[in-house]
């Protein structure tokens, strides 16, 4: 057992400690911490399906790029019947006020 | 490959579930894939470095055994200066041909050609890294390793690989001997890092760069005296905001692996005093130059007053040079040597009492600071100077300066007087929250800063040192 940074197990939780970590920081374990990044990734890929599909498109021509296309073209119209990108435009379009 | 990329989604995702799929029964087989991720992460921006880099954590180990042998002082010198010759060819060689040699014509010598060198990305970092390992060995104060492996994943650790922190051996290394426990992650801190290093970097950093910073620094004599104010102003909060977001994602992607870095960054523009400031401001650098150079090698506060005072500049000064090869870089490390030892003869690092002490030396020192940094980010001189005159001509028009643009400064700057636990407190908002509550939450946070930021980022600042 490690990340000696982190409150020991039985100890009560302390705060001011100079550092981003504290023996106060919640911890979760390997399987909940994968259930966190995958959900934040999915949400990603979701509101970035336009740029993925960019990005697929310049990728260069082996073995496996048009079944790796054809997915980002799959992804990117599911996410275009949501109208994900149409919103996201719109919110970015919004918080470029005054740039 | 630059964190706030897709590349590098892919990359850490990989890497999270190899090193935790295989840290828990082939210990030794993860530190093999976490070596080969790190050399992949390099390898994206130059494959031969990869090899030099190798080179520098073989050399490192090579040295440390020896160096631990009867404390031998003879392989630390050599091993040091290997280290340093390496860092001194890449980033001086140029500079020293142009600047020393070339203007020796007394001695016959002409100008000197320009040679082709390329600077390795985080050549200084792990050059510092392999000069802590090694020192540490000599000292006692880190345990030598008897593995290359080690001391390789140790130095090239991809979070800290291009732009720091700089962990010490004596930190880093024994949570290479244990494995982490997989039961404790600490997920919402880790999560907090990285999404308020990219909100410094994508919102602010990127946007008053290309806004305001950029143009002026390149043209100041095409700018008036607003627009080369805010200019000042905004890379001082640009550059806070572009390496403690590093920083912080740094050690946000690390805390992920189960693996602590030390803090590098506290809310340095609230400091009321310079020496205030450098325990605020890349606290892994200064504490480095702070052992190893002032008090290694200039013997810190042991020699009288005018001693500590020659430490104090010769470190700054030596600061300023590892930044790189430029004169504007000495003076920066002059200046604050001079403000050190100034601030040190007046008694003023002890704290000011009452509320209108503490605001004059809080303008006095942010100012310091922010004229430091317009010599910092000044390619040369001359334009230092037109900055500087600008600054009191009145004649152009200022036309760049837009609300945006100052509220993205004054939002930089605030940052520093939000309360010191406030990651503490948002964490324990999160708490409670199922790992699908919290991962949907920081999903959208991530996605609304990719939506407010410009599109595309730019390397961060501290890539070239």
């Amino acid at each position: 057992m490690r990340q000696p940074w982190l409150n020991p197990l039985g100890t009560p939780p302390q705060r001011g400690v100079p550092d981003d970590f504290s023996p106060a920081s919640a911890a979760l374990p390997i399987r909940g911490a994968a259930i966190v990044l995958a959900v934040a990734y999915l949400l990603l890929i979701a509101g970035r399906s336009e740029a993925i599909l960019d990005a697929a498109y310049g990728l260069p021509v082996v073995t496996g790029t048009e079944t790796l296309i054809a997915i980002a073209e799959w992804w990117n119209d599911a996410m275009s019947s949501l109208a994900v990108p149409e919103a996201f435009s719109a919110i970015r379009e919004w918080l470029s006020l005054g740039r | 490959m630059l964190f706030p990329t897709g590349i590098f989604a892919i990359f850490f995702a990989v890497v999270f579930l190899g090193h935790w799929s295989l840290v828990r029964y082939r210990p030794a087989a993860d530190r093999l894939f976490l070596l080969a991720a790190n050399l992949v992460f390099y390898a994206f921006w130059s494959v031969e470095f990869c090899l030099a880099l190798l080179a520098v954590g073989l050399w490192s180990w090579a040295i440390g055994l020896l160096a631990a042998r009867r404390r031998s002082r003879e392989w630390l010198w050599i091993g040091v200066a290997g280290a340093l010759g390496w860092l001194f060819y890449f980033k001086y060689a140029n500079f020293f041909l142009q600047e020393v040699l070339g203007r020796m014509e007394f001695l016959g010598l002409g100008p000197m050609p320009l040679l082709d060198i390329v600077l390795p990305i985080g050549i200084s970092f792990y050059c510092f890294q392999a000069i802590s390992y090694m020192v540490d060995v000599h000292t006692g104060d880190a345990e030598v390793e008897r593995s290359p492996l080690n001391v390789l994943v140790y130095l090239t650790f991809f979070p800290h690989l291009a732009a720091g922190p700089i962990v010490r051996a004596a930190h880093f290394l024994p949570q290479l001997a244990t494995p982490p426990d997989r039961f404790r992650i600490p997920v919402a801190m880790a999560g907090i890092l990285i999404l308020g290093g990219l909100f410094k970097k994508m919102l602010i950093a990127s946007e008053l760069a290309t806004g305001i910073v950029d143009p002026v620094f390149r043209d100041p004599g095409a700018y008036g005296s607003l627009d080369i104010l805010l200019a000042c102003y905004g890379y001082t909060i640009q550059i806070f905001c572009d390496f403690s977001a590093y920083s912080d994602m740094a050690i946000g992607f690390a805390a992920l692996l189960g693996f602590h870095f030390p803090k590098n960054f506290n809310q340095p523009f609230r400091a009321t005093s310079l020496s205030e400031f450098w325990r605020r401001w890349h606290i892994s650098l200064s504490t480095w130059l702070r052992d190893y150079v002032y008090i290694g090698c200039f013997g810190g506060n042991r020699h009288g007053a005018l001693g500590v005072t020659s430490a104090l500049m010769a470190t700054m000064v030596l600061g300023g040079i590892w930044h790189g090869a430029a004169w504007t870089f000495v003076l920066w490390g002059a200046l604050h040597g001079v403000a050190l030892a100034v601030e040190r003869a007046l008694g003023a690092s002890r704290p000011p009492v009452g509320r209108g002490a503490v605001l004059l030396r809080w303008i006095v020192t942010f100012h310091i600071v922010v004229i430091g940094f317009v010599l910092f980010r000044a390619p040369d001189l001359a334009t230092f100077s037109a900055l500087m005159m600008g600054l009191v001509d009145w004649s152009l028009p200022s036309e760049a300066v837009t609300w945006r643009l100052v509220a993205l400064a004054l939002l930089g700057l605030s940052l520093h007087f939000w309360p010191a636990d406030l990651r503490e407190r948002i964490e324990a908002g999160l708490r409670g929250l199922h790992p699908l509550a919290l991962g949907a939450a920081m999903g959208l946070a991530l996605l609304a800063i990719l939506l407010a930021g410009p599109e595309g980022v730019a390397p961060f600042i501290y890539f070239q040192f």
